[in-house]
């Protein structure tokens, strides 16, 4: 009996050592950004690393906030990506109540172009968008971006909202529209508010996939004043021949903050819709 | 007879409202996608026939038929391209599938159950940020001299690695970030597929004696293969495209020699701005893609039987 006992303990420890030792490996880059930006410049440049800062400074995020255009890639960013969700959750919330409630023709018709949509990799879209954008004046405009990112959210959104929708009891649209109802009032005082928790899912994904962004942005944005974070990112390190370490893991860090509190306060929804929305698509 | 008529069309124009619902909700989505992907699609075929240059004066823009496409295939660059862009998804969607099983093992069984859900946050976060940023973060600690892994490995003794500046170790460098991003999708599926995997086979099969290994593939590897089949499909094709952490981490230094399909099209089009030839390629790359897509569909469904 004390044997099994034994053993049990041991599994369970190595157990716990093996979880430890993956996380390691999954936590670690971003533990390192984090805690670089907070070195001095003569604690960053240095063969024997400190696993774990010996003193702190705000400097890097001085550095980056008042003397370069970080702010305003910031305000960028948070600008598309939060107009990207509304627009998309609207869109999507009404697109998904219509394929579950109406029989009408042409369901099927839609059903595939949203599928195609879906299939499609988004570097397809980075030629012609070009060109039409340019005609258009679009390039170097945030409305144009906006429009782009919600298109290729659509689908999964769509989908994420097909099986919420489809949760909801018949019943309770037949009663509704005895009492007179019209499918205008149903979508927004019946249907919306039963599928509440599933906007937050489908808000988190568009809002990440509009924030982390990069191949199309890179295409349809030239000017300083109207790039998004990663763009602006990714030339902070071929730009410099001295690469400023402090700076770009301050730039780093702060544009993790929205994965990072996002994955610590609603890790159920992102599970849930990243799931479900894959075993859909 | 005739005031029936009269009332039916009264009751039609009252109630039109009710039958335009279903176009007044799906309208704002089906413009989007139309305008925004359809659209855009047709144009981007149209462009991939025409000899069309955008450093060039519009007037030398004109119909050349599949030139591009031909041109686009036989390019040493493209084959070289798809050749490491296959090699690359087949090395870390195999190491991604087997970690992510590993590690999903681990969090479901009931000796961690306790922390699990600390553990399964802790591994959302990596999937959460955006790949630019995580291959910025990765090239940080990479770099030569002042990297954290090379000054690791001194350390230990074991002696620095030209990460990002040697052809084999880029390429290995570029299969960490991928299956540092991506390996906790995996977990996460695998961790939804191992919670229907009826545990009183798994019980009853202990009780007889069988080993954790003879369980894992016996019992819950057949339980759960459709799942691993959709992860398996679903990864490969996202490998595929793979963009961002190239674009970032290497560049496709050294030489060409981490350039994908992706990278290599983006720079036909944009760095040459040859955008026939980019476009026809693209849509080579999306022929490419969903091949793929669709091999793997059929083999998940041939092992549903």
């Amino acid at each position: 009996m004390r044997k099994i006992f034994r053993t049990k303990r041991a599994g369970r420890v190595l157990l716990f050592t093996g979880l430890c030792l993956c996380t390691l490996f999954f936590i670690f880059p971003v533990y390192w950004a984090v805690s670089m930006s907070f070195k001095f410049k003569a604690d960053i440049l240095v063969t024997v690393p400190q696993y774990i800062p010996e003193r702190v400074t705000l400097d890097n995020y001085v550095e980056i906030i008042q003397k370069s255009n970080f702010p305003i890639y910031a305000s960028n960013s948070i600008k598309v990506a939060m107009l990207t969700t509304l627009i998309c959750v609207a869109a999507a919330a009404m697109a998904g109540f219509a394929l579950t409630r109406f029989a009408f023709s042409g369901r099927k018709t839609i059903s595939a172009l949203i599928y195609i949509v879906r299939m499609v990799p988004g570097l397809v879209y980075t030629v012609p968008l070009y060109v039409i954008y340019s005609k258009l004046g679009l390039l170097d405009n945030h409305a144009g971006l906006i429009l782009a990112y919600c298109t290729f959210s659509l689908p999964i959104s769509i989908w994420l909202f097909l099986n919420f929708y489809e949760e909801i009891p018949r019943e309770i649209y037949e009663s509704a529209n005895m009492d007179g109802c019209s499918e205008y009032r149903m979508f927004l005082s019946i249907a919306l508010p039963l599928v509440l928790p599933s906007v937050s899912v489908v808000s988190i994904l568009c809002f990440i996939g509009a924030w982390n962004e990069f191949g199309l942005a890179l295409t349809l944005t030239f000017k300083d004043q109207f790039k998004t974070l990663p763009i602006a990112i990714n030339s902070m390190i071929q730009r410099e021949r001295d690469t400023p370490f402090g700076s770009i893991a301050a730039a780093g860090a702060m544009s993790m903050i929205p994965a990072i509190i996002l994955s610590l306060t609603m890790q159920k929804y992102i599970v849930k819709g990243l799931t479900a929305g894959a075993v859909k698509g | 007879m005739t005031q029936t008529r009269v009332k039916s069309g009264a009751a039609r124009i009252r109630d039109w409202p009710r039958r335009a619902a279903p176009a007044v909700f799906l309208a704002p989505a089906v413009i989007l996608l139309l305008l925004i992907s359809i659209v855009p699609l047709c144009y981007s075929l149209y462009i991939s026939t025409q000899s069309y240059n955008i450093a060039m004066p519009s007037s030398t823009i004109h119909f050349i038929g599949l030139q591009n496409y031909l041109k686009m295939l036989v390019k040493p660059e493209f084959h070289k391209a798809f050749g490491w862009t296959l090699q690359f998804a087949a090395a870390a969607v195999t190491a991604e599938t087997v970690l992510g099983l590993a590690i999903a093992l681990m969090l479901n069984s009931e000796n961690s159950q306790k922390y699990s859900g600390l553990f399964k946050t802790l591994f959302v976060i990596p999937m959460m940020i955006a790949p630019v940023v995580s291959a910025t973060i990765w090239k940080l600690l990479f770099y030569p001299v002042y990297g954290v892994v090379n000054c690791t490995l001194e350390l230990l003794g074991l002696g620095s690695v030209n990460w990002l500046g040697e052809t084999f170790y880029a390429k290995i460098a570029v299969i960490i970030v991928e299956i540092w991003a991506a390996t906790p999708f995996c977990i996460l599926v695998y961790l939804a597929a191992l919670k229907t995997v009826p545990s009183e086979m798994v019980e009853a099969a202990r009780v007889d004696g069988a080993s954790a290994f003879q369980v894992f593939f016996n019992i819950i590897l057949p339980a759960i293969r459709n799942f691993v089949a959709l992860v398996i499909s679903i990864r490969l094709s996202d490998a595929l495209r793979v963009f961002d952490v190239i674009m970032q981490l290497t560049n496709g230094a050294p030489g060409v020699s981490t350039e994908t399909i992706g990278t290599t099209i983006y720079k036909t089009a944009f760095r040459y701005n040859n955008i026939g030839e980019g476009s026809a390629g693209a849509f080579i790359f999306f022929v490419i893609v969903s091949a793929v897509a669709f091999t793997s569909m059929i083999f998940m469904r041939r092992r549903a039987d």
